[in-house]
């Protein structure tokens, strides 16, 4: 289930952010490129206004001085410039000066005529090229301009025709050759290999949707396109231009399946390495509840036979009241056997607190007198090691608490200031009782403890890794065992602040306040 | 079968214009312009129909030839992959050969899109035009219009009307990009007319559409041929590129004002303006040794018999193309007598004027014919070709015509070959070509 968990949970999470990403990206990208193709077609616009423009200004050069009604001038104009197809001239009453019956319409003329009939008749000529400031919706130039375009429709679609006012009120309207203009485009759009922008094709459709000029490469197959388009500038605006965007439809079958398949790995691993460390940590929780279970066994059996050599050590000792030597040699045992003694009850009393199990016994007591006999047991082993153990001890009153659960604390502290703080030179055991509790301090001159670690020193197996306990042989579950047979009490254990050495302050409930005064 | 035909026709026409040049040695000097009515005479009283003939052909400056400036615009659209591709590049390539250092080329290639492969440069460095040729790969589909837009671009980067200027298109599809109507392609053609840009239109096999390759050719005073097998193509080349190097005279205008009281009805096989009494036709080029004529249907104003009265004042004016490049222009007068007498009215009539009437009918009528034959009236189609073939038959034994004789055959054959359901794809081309060639007097 939690393998589930570690697994499904990181993988669902990556392609999540994996998705997110990539629509994020993905939108950005498309934001970007839309907008660097949206600005190449604005180029493209302004590149074929600028074509309107160099006609309108070489059509105004060609039909300059020609008089309305010179037939042969305007037909040679129309047979020399291949920009234009016909011409027709409006008088400003409305009348035709070109072509004119008076001078012979051609066919083709006479086709012209009919196609532009209705601006003809209905003025919208006339109106178009009227100096006034009406009538300009369709003008490409403001009110003031004498020449401009109409976009007119006959057969094969839209066809520009350039009108321009002559200084006697006459308006020419010249029908752009519309082959010429799609040439023209043709070649003005961007043959696509010079261009390099995230676009393909770039294609100029009609107001039909027909492609009339394109060009560019396609985009490739598997290619991802989006399309921009841009309506052209009046007069042209019934023509589409559109660019095939390509890279903003993100990552197209290859690059979904690639991802699909980083995240198949992804998985995959994550699965793997739960299953590695699953094992592994099974196997050594296992190992180490074995371990624990040998360790207490182990202990266990110690204890009786310890028992025995402690018991006829000090019986011994009795009867050899004259024999100095021997006398010292079984003091040595009965201090030692104490010590093992107190080690075993130590990873007895460790492995019952792991399980929950660690209780006291509290019965009636004075403290004093548990301090007293401690410090007796120890006086030997500190002396020997010139650490001089004075006692200021002041809690006469009794109070229930397990004898063998204090002296079992006081004997952890007194055995950390034998192995860490010998070279202090003196330690004091400190006893007083007041505000509804017993404190016991054991206080000692050697290196002290750094602030930072009050708290980790309780926790087991953690042993200062430094000068202080190198060398020093430990098992590192002491101070642990102390702190919580004083809580097992309903007391504390803690390190109390002192200007030199470490201070342990050991609290534990009573007598009642009431009680002293 | 149309090329080897037509050519052998051409070689016999151009054979008699050879041999007549050569047993009339005064004549080497002629001008270029020459005018002939189809019936000086005119039956008296009551407007009558007459044929002016203007005939046009500027001999070359011994040694001289004008420098061209050509685009070479080729379909590489998949169908021409492999052969045709491979033969229309060897036909460009030995095309180029021909070319001298000052000529001016460039090569178009076009499929869906255009690309130009080599822009407008001086054949001088002939190793860079071969390797844009070789460079031609094939894919994609037909932008013919805006292939031809690219060509004209490019020649028009070195416009000049001292020089040849033309686009020479090669395709083997439809138009199926852009703008892809006979009318537009037609329109296209028109307006590089109007610049001196003639374009040449080569269809290759099957697929093409005729109408809107002889279209664009035709209103662009340019040849069109149609090449059945790639292996051709190298003949045609050659032989464009000898039309294109032979050309003597450009920016040509005719115009004939009719006198008041003749009215002109109608220009046969071009383009024309007829305003009024005005007719004006325009002729990108003239060749050498080769002539074209502009043939115009009056109705002569009526006269009384023993009359002479003036018909129209025929004006021209080209640009001659030589070591120092002139304009030349001039004008003259077509008179008519009129006689009561029948027998004196066709005893006057010109049979070269006749034969180039005939010739133009002829043609009209073949192309009436082909459209009936699209409207899939094709027994009405054949009798009217038979039909044709007997007028230009007679035409051919009362002129002595070998060109009439040679249009006899073709529509012979047409009429013998428009009923076969398989063959009349390739012989609509065929017929289309000819129509061309017939009506604007091509060379090849």
């Amino acid at each position: 289930m939690l393998l589930v968990l570690v697994v499904v949970v990181p993988t669902g999470l990556l392609a999540w952010l994996a998705v997110r990403g990539v629509r994020d990206e993905r939108r950005r990208v498309a934001d970007q490129l839309g907008a660097a193709a949206a600005s190449r077609l604005a180029d493209l616009d302004a590149r074929v206004g600028r074509l309107l423009d160099d006609r309108a200004r070489g059509l105004t050069e060609l039909t300059d001085g020609i008089a309305p009604d010179d037939a042969a001038a305007w037909r040679r104009l129309v047979r020399t410039t291949p920009e234009i197809a016909q011409v027709a001239v409006q008088g400003p009453d409305g009348r035709l000066l070109h072509p004119s019956l008076a001078a012979g319409v051609s066919d083709a003329e006479a086709d012209y005529l009919r196609r532009i009939r209705g601006l003809l008749e209905d003025g919208t000529l006339l109106a178009a090229a009227a100096p006034s400031p009406e009538a300009t919706s369709q003008k490409l130039a403001g009110p003031a301009a004498d020449h401009g375009f109409l976009a007119w429709y006959w057969d094969t679609g839209l066809h520009l025709l350039w009108w321009r006012r002559t200084p006697s009120g006459a308006v020419v309207a010249a029908e752009l050759d519309r082959a010429r203009l799609l040439a023209d485009l043709a070649v003005a759009l961007p043959s696509g290999a010079d261009d390099g922008g995230p676009w393909r094709r770039i294609t100029l459709l009609d107001s039909r949707g027909e492609v009339l000029v394109q060009s560019g490469a396609p985009a490739a197959e598997g290619e991802a396109v989006a399309a921009v388009e841009r309506r052209l500038a009046p007069p042209l605006a019934a023509w589409t231009l559109r660019a095939e965007l390509v890279g903003a439809g993100g990552p197209g079958a290859l690059g979904g399946f690639l991802r699909a398949a980083a995240l198949v790995v992804v998985a995959a691993v994550l699965v793997g390495l739960a299953v590695v460390f699953y094992r592994e940590s099974s196997r050594e929780l296992r190992e180490a509840a074995q371990r624990v279970r040998f360790v207490n066994q182990v202990s266990h059996e110690l204890r009786t036979p310890l028992t025995n050599i402690r018991l006829y050590a000090e019986l011994a000792e009795r009867r050899l009241a004259d024999d100095e030597e021997a006398r010292s040699h079984l003091a040595v045992i009965v201090a030692e056997s104490a010590r093992l003694g107190r080690l075993i009850g130590n990873v007895l009393s460790f492995a019952r607190s792991r399980r929950g199990e660690l209780a006291v016994h509290p019965a009636p007591g004075v403290v004093d007198d548990t301090l007293r006999a401690v410090a007796a047991q120890f006086a030997p082993s500190l002396q020997s090691r010139g650490v001089e153990l004075a006692l200021d001890l002041d809690a006469p009153r009794p109070i229930p608490f397990d004898a063998d659960a204090v002296e079992q604390v006081v004997g952890n502290l007194l055995a950390n200031v034998e192995k860490y703080a010998a070279a202090g030179g003196r330690a004091e055991i400190v006893s007083r009782q007041g505000g509804g509790a017993t404190t016991v301090r054991v206080a000692d001159r050697g290196p002290g403890i750094p602030a930072a670690a009050a708290e980790r020193i309780f926790e087991p197996f953690v042993r200062l890794s430094d000068r202080l306990t190198e060398g020093v042989s430990g098992t590192g579950i002491g101070l642990a065992i102390a702190r919580d047979l004083a809580r097992a009490h309903g007391g504390e254990l803690r390190l109390a602040p002192s200007e030199r050495g470490a201070c342990f302050a050991l609290e534990l409930p009573g007598p009642a306040e009431g009680g002293e005064r | 079968m149309t090329v080897s035909t037509v050519r052998r026709s051409l070689a016999g026409f151009t054979f008699a214009l050879l041999a007549a040049l050569a047993a009339a040695p005064v004549e080497a000097a002629r001008e270029a312009v020459s005018l002939a009515l189809s019936r000086p005479v005119i039956p008296a009283g009551g407007s009558q129909t007459v044929y002016l003939k203007v005939g046009l052909e500027v001999a070359a400056d011994a040694g001289f030839r004008a420098p061209v400036n050509v685009a070479i615009v080729i379909d590489r659209s998949g169908s021409m992959q492999g052969e045709k591709l491979a033969r229309a590049k060897e036909a460009a390539a030995v095309a180029v050969s021909r070319l001298r250092p000052d000529d001016i080329v460039s090569v178009i290639a076009y499929d869906d899109t255009v690309r130009v492969l080599l822009p407008a440069t001086r054949v001088a460095d002939r190793r860079a035009v071969l390797a844009a040729i070789e460079a031609l790969e094939a894919g994609g589909s037909t932008a013919l219009f805006a292939g031809v837009s690219h060509g004209a671009a490019e020649v028009r980067k070195f416009l000049d009307l001292e020089r040849v200027n033309r686009v020479v298109l090669l395709s083997d599809g439809l138009a199926n990009v852009g703008p892809d109507s006979p009318a537009e392609l037609g329109a296209l053609g028109a307006s590089l007319k109007k610049e001196g840009i003639a374009v040449s239109t080569i269809g290759l096999g099957l697929g093409y559409n005729e109408d809107l390759m002889a279209r664009l050719a035709g209103r662009s005073d340019g040849n069109h041929a149609v090449v059945e097998h790639p292996r051709d193509l190298a003949r045609i080349f050659d032989l464009e590129f000898g039309d294109a190097l032979s050309v003597t005279a450009q920016d040509v205008l005719v115009e004939i004002v009719c006198a008041p009281g003749t009215r002109p009805v109608r220009v046969l096989g071009r383009d024309a303006e007829i305003a009024g009494r005005t007719v004006a036709v325009a002729l990108n080029q003239l060749y050498d040794a080769h002539e074209q004529y502009i043939l115009l249907e009056l109705e002569a104003a009526p006269g009384r018999a023993g009359e002479s009265r003036t018909l129209a004042e025929v004006r021209w004016s080209y640009l001659r193309l030589g070591e120092t490049p002139a304009p030349e222009a001039g004008s003259r007068v077509v008179a008519a007598g009129y006689s009561a007498d029948p027998e004196a009215v066709a005893a006057r009539e010109d049979p070269e004027v006749m034969v180039a009437v005939v010739e133009q009918v002829a043609t009209e009528r073949n192309r009436l014919a082909l459209d009936l034959r699209d409207e899939g009236r094709i027994a009405e189609a054949q009798s009217l070709l038979l039909a044709n073939t007997a007028f230009a038959e007679q035409a051919a034994e009362k002129y002595d015509s070998q060109v009439l004789a040679d249009v006899a055959a073709e529509n012979e054959a047409d009429a013998e070959t428009i009923v076969k359901q398989e063959e009349w794809r390739q012989q609509r081309k065929s017929m289309k070509e000819n129509q061309l060639k017939r009506s604007k007097q091509r060379k090849w």
